[in-house]
């Protein structure tokens, strides 16, 4: 018996003496020449898949902004012979759970399935990634419920600031439209738009796949082909456009009646395939990704209680790595927390974390590893990622390794090259007054 | 577009079905008691070597003073700020350097602590919490600027959220006289009162051994989480402690209605809630029918309401049902739905009402029951898959006074449920209960 939390849990062994099962996710290639990876457990009677495909709302046509969000609402609302209600009828009878979800740059499903019930599970997935019928009442349907998202959203100051912000920093590229959509987007998409987001998304070229659960590999090779391999090899679709953010190092501000008021900042960060990624993670997480271990925490919250939630980390977006924050202080003292924050960005960057703070986000950041492993959908997510950001199946294995061999004082250089406390930028929701602010960083 | 089974069903204690009814238990626990009262389960999952430590104390927003609303919620807050043995700031801190994570939660029937991390870890974790029970020290400084927090904190949750604040006001009109009625993280303007005494006080009166659950779940052994439990924990003395009173809230004589406007409320809402019983007040039949008939109500895109109100009448955008049976008083069964621009929020109370009256008259069908009783064996295999949240429902129901087979034993009961319990559970709610109304402010 293979025990998959075990296996990518393997990390640990290198830290201490613990029983695990050194065995990460086999790739698996089907005779069609479809490849996923896999962690197979037979403790529960039980599967659970992850898909990701290359691509997501920032694909969508000017015009049409919400378009990959609004698919991902409607491929569970009727495939090939079945309409609406029958699909979701056959899902809740199997007890099978469907679900996509559209980002910036990528589009992602999952699927989960009791094992008596793999191959239809595994057909209705098929008939929902190639066979969706976008049929006229679900449309309708659809529209209301994402435009009345959009109304929800614009409740919350923590949405309106980020949106704000990303609007500002990413003017005239995809990355500064809201990927939930816009109200005249939403109501300007018509089937044939999903249909072609279909054709032209749902590619081969651009899918990857995680499966663990109650499945060998010569079932799954062959489940493979019948599931994916009527989808498109391949389609031409024009790449986003990489793009440099605009950061003034100033406030932008969202007014609106609320008692707290939020900042979402943001500046540039690594990309995933820097080698300055996993150093940077370590100074991150010492400045504002460390909960109660973070400077920002202290400061903020702990020393002066200015705020419940205070934080940042890095994001990797493709075509513009970031670094993103945000904070929640009441409206007469949000300027105090945005003045702590720029200090301690500017700390962090002149002398870095101290050899003590290196330690112990070390050690987090390794034994931390096996917790977010905790049921195999998130074990299958897991798979998707990596694979998304080209990282081999034994990552997680050697994450301590990695760590470990990074000395302090490239630590410290890695947080003078990437923190640019002049350039962080805010976006401030609230019943702001500028005399509240304070000054820019430049 | 699905919502996954929602995380409340299995929380409530819904998390199986059938297979062999008689045997299928879901998560198999070790139960014992320390000689100093304090309870001990253990769900062992050999997976991973990982283990989940949680501290219960049955203690809640309901037991707190009156005029001392917030204050459960802000001891908890405050058991990070230091023992003796632990400086103020340094226990999420110790956690951390083990690459464990750590967290408290608050509600009106509990307050809980817990940490995941390397089960190698175990043994540091429960000191670390044995240590809390008994010896917390405040500083006046740390409690000041904590107090801050959380009001911070209920800023962020309820006075920015229209939603929360609707939800809020509909419970207090719902629960009036009782202690449910109070929100869990109380009142700004009685959080601003609150003191380091009160704090120390409500901490020597309720955090005892013998009125707490530990809980210990994952990659260990229950004769491994005894020794440590008496090392630890079992040198703390037990302590007397006040019987926890609920009362029985007034009925309410005729319908509710509260409705609530605000500034930035940009989309209506509704909701609804009656008082029920609980798995404290009633025979698990009862809790196990109220779910079943969530499900059937406003259970996804087949549910009954789902079908009349979304795609028929074209009124809503969605709808959902949900019954809270783990509860120390009553229990509650709330519906809610999002009605489509121009919709009354009103006629949905309407056709609900007339809903639940119907099933209250004819019942439901068999082939509903028998659908909602397989979706209830699938739930339990899901939760079986789940390391840390799923096997709380044992220490949550343990925490507000009901028992290990209300959740091991609940798939016998659901297979037993026929359609006229079911149909005693509609009539229930076939009678006066309070409706929230939240919508956006008229253009002036």
């Amino acid at each position: 018996m293979i025990r998959p939390l075990q296996a990518l849990c393997a990390v640990l062994v290198l830290l201490a003496p613990l029983p695990a099962l050194a065995k990460p996710a086999t790739i698996v290639t089907s005779p069609g020449g479809i490849t996923a990876w896999l962690v197979e457990d037979h403790a529960n009677p039980m599967i659970a898949v992850s898909l990701l495909f290359a691509g997501g709302a920032a694909t969508d046509p000017d015009g049409k902004v919400g378009l990959a969000t609004f698919v991902s609402g409607m491929l569970d609302e009727g495939a090939g012979e079945m309409d609406s209600q029958a699909f979701q009828t056959r899902l809740d009878d199997l007890n099978v759970e469907i679900g996509f979800n559209a980002a910036r740059d990528t589009f992602s499903g999952s699927m989960t399935t009791l094992t008596a019930h793999r191959d239809e599970a595994f057909a209705l997935l098929n008939a929902a990634l190639t066979q969706p019928r976008f049929d006229a009442e679900p449309l309708e349907r659809m529209r209301s419920v994402f435009q009345t998202r959009l109304r929800q959203r614009a409740e919350r100051p923590n949405a309106r600031a980020a949106q704000a912000l990303f609007g500002e920093i990413f003017a005239g590229h995809p990355y500064g439209r809201p990927t939930d959509g816009t109200e005249a987007g939403l109501k300007a998409i018509t089937a044939a738009d999903l249909h072609d987001f279909v054709k032209t998304r749902f590619t081969r070229d651009r899918l990857m796949i995680g499966v663990v659960g109650d499945i060998s590999a010569a079932e799954l090779a062959a489940l493979l082909d019948k599931t994916f391999g009527n989808l498109p090899a391949t389609s031409k679709l024009p790449p986003v456009a990489k793009v440099k953010p605009k950061l003034s190092g100033g406030i932008v501000p969202v007014p609106m009646a609320v008692p707290q008021a939020s900042a979402v900042f943001a500046q540039e960060g690594p990309a995933r395939s820097d080698p300055d990624w996993q150093a940077f993670r370590v100074v991150m997480y010492v400045l504002a990704d460390g909960g109660f271990s973070s400077r920002l925490t202290e400061e903020v919250r702990e020393k002066r209680g200015l705020a419940y939630g205070v934080g940042a980390e890095a994001a990797p977006l493709a075509e513009s790595p970031l670094v993103i924050g945000s904070v929640g202080t009441q409206t007469a003292k949000i300027g105090e927390s945005l003045k702590i924050i720029r200090a301690e960005w500017a700390k962090m960057h002149d002398s870095g974390p101290t050899d003590d703070e290196i330690a112990k986000a070390k050690a987090f950041l390794s034994g931390s590893l096996p917790l977010n492993l905790n049921s195999s959908p998130a074990i299958a997510q897991t798979l998707t990622t990596l694979q998304h950001f080209h990282l081999p199946p034994d990552e997680l294995e050697h994450r301590a390794e990695v760590l470990a061999a990074i000395s302090p004082a490239t630590i410290r250089a890695v947080a003078k090259r990437w923190l640019t406390p002049d350039r962080l930028t805010f976006a401030v929701a609230g019943e702001i007054k500028k005399s509240d602010l304070p000054q820019t960083g430049k | 577009m699905r919502r996954r089974m929602s995380l409340c069903l299995l929380l409530s204690g819904a998390s199986l079905a059938l297979g062999d009814p008689a045997h299928a238990k879901v998560f198999d626990p070790t139960v014992f008691t320390l000689e100093n009262g304090l309870t001990v389960v253990v769900v062992e999952n050999h997976r991973a070597p990982i283990v989940s430590n949680m501290v219960w104390y049955k203690v809640g927003a309901a037991d707190e003073p009156p005029g001392k609303t917030g204050l459960a919620h802000l001891l908890e807050h405050l058991m990070f700020k230091g023992t003796p043995e632990i400086p103020a700031g340094q226990f999420s801190k110790l956690v951390a350097a083990k690459g464990g994570v750590d967290n408290a939660m608050t509600s009106r029937d509990f307050t809980a602590y817990y940490q995941r991390i390397a089960a190698e870890h175990l043994p540091m974790v429960m000191r670390m919490e044995a240590d809390r029970m008994a010896h917390l020290k405040l500083d006046e400084k740390d409690f000041q600027s904590e107090r801050e927090v959380v009001r911070e904190e209920r800023r962020m949750r309820v006075e920015n959220e229209p939603a929360a604040m609707l939800s809020e006001r509909l419970n207090m009109a719902l629960w009036m006289n009782h202690p449910y009625a109070r929100p869990v993280g109380g009142f700004d303007s009685e959080i601003r009162g609150l003191t380091r005494d009160d704090a120390l006080a409500f901490h020597k009166v309720w955090y005892a051994p013998n009125n707490a659950v530990l809980f210990v779940a994952g990659d260990v052994t229950p004769q491994q989480v005894k020794s440590l439990a008496e090392e630890t924990f079992g040198k703390i003395p037990r302590a007397e402690t006040p019987e926890r009173v609920r009362g029985e809230p007034e009925a309410p004589m005729a319908d509710i209605r509260i409705a609530f406007s605000a500034p930035n409320v940009r989309q209506a809402r509704w909701y609804r809630a009656n008082i029920t019983p609980s798995c404290a007040t009633a025979e698990p039949k009862v809790g196990a029918a109220l779910d079943m008939l969530a499900e059937i109500l406003g259970g996804g895109p087949t549910s009954r309401l789902y079908r009349q109100l979304v795609l028929e009448e074209k009124l809503a955008v969605d709808v959902g049902a949900g019954y809270s049976g783990t509860a120390l008083g009553p229990g509650s069964f709330t519906v809610g739905a999002t009605p489509l621009p121009g919709v009354d929020p009103a006629t949905l109370d309407t056709k609900v009402a007339a809903a639940i009256a119907a099933i209250a008259k004819d019942g439901v069908t068999a082939a509903e029951l028998s659908r909602v009783r397989e979706r209830m064996l699938a739930a339990r295999i899901y939760a079986r898959d789940d390391l840390f949240s799923a096997p709380q429902a044992l220490a949550e129901s343990l925490a507000v006074g009901c028992t290990i087979a209300d959740v091991e034993n609940f798939n016998d009961v659901v297979a037993a449920l026929t359609t006229a319990d079911v149909q005693a559970a509609a009539q229930r709610l076939d009678g006066p209960h309070a409706q929230g109304i939240l919508t956006p402010e008229a253009a002036p």
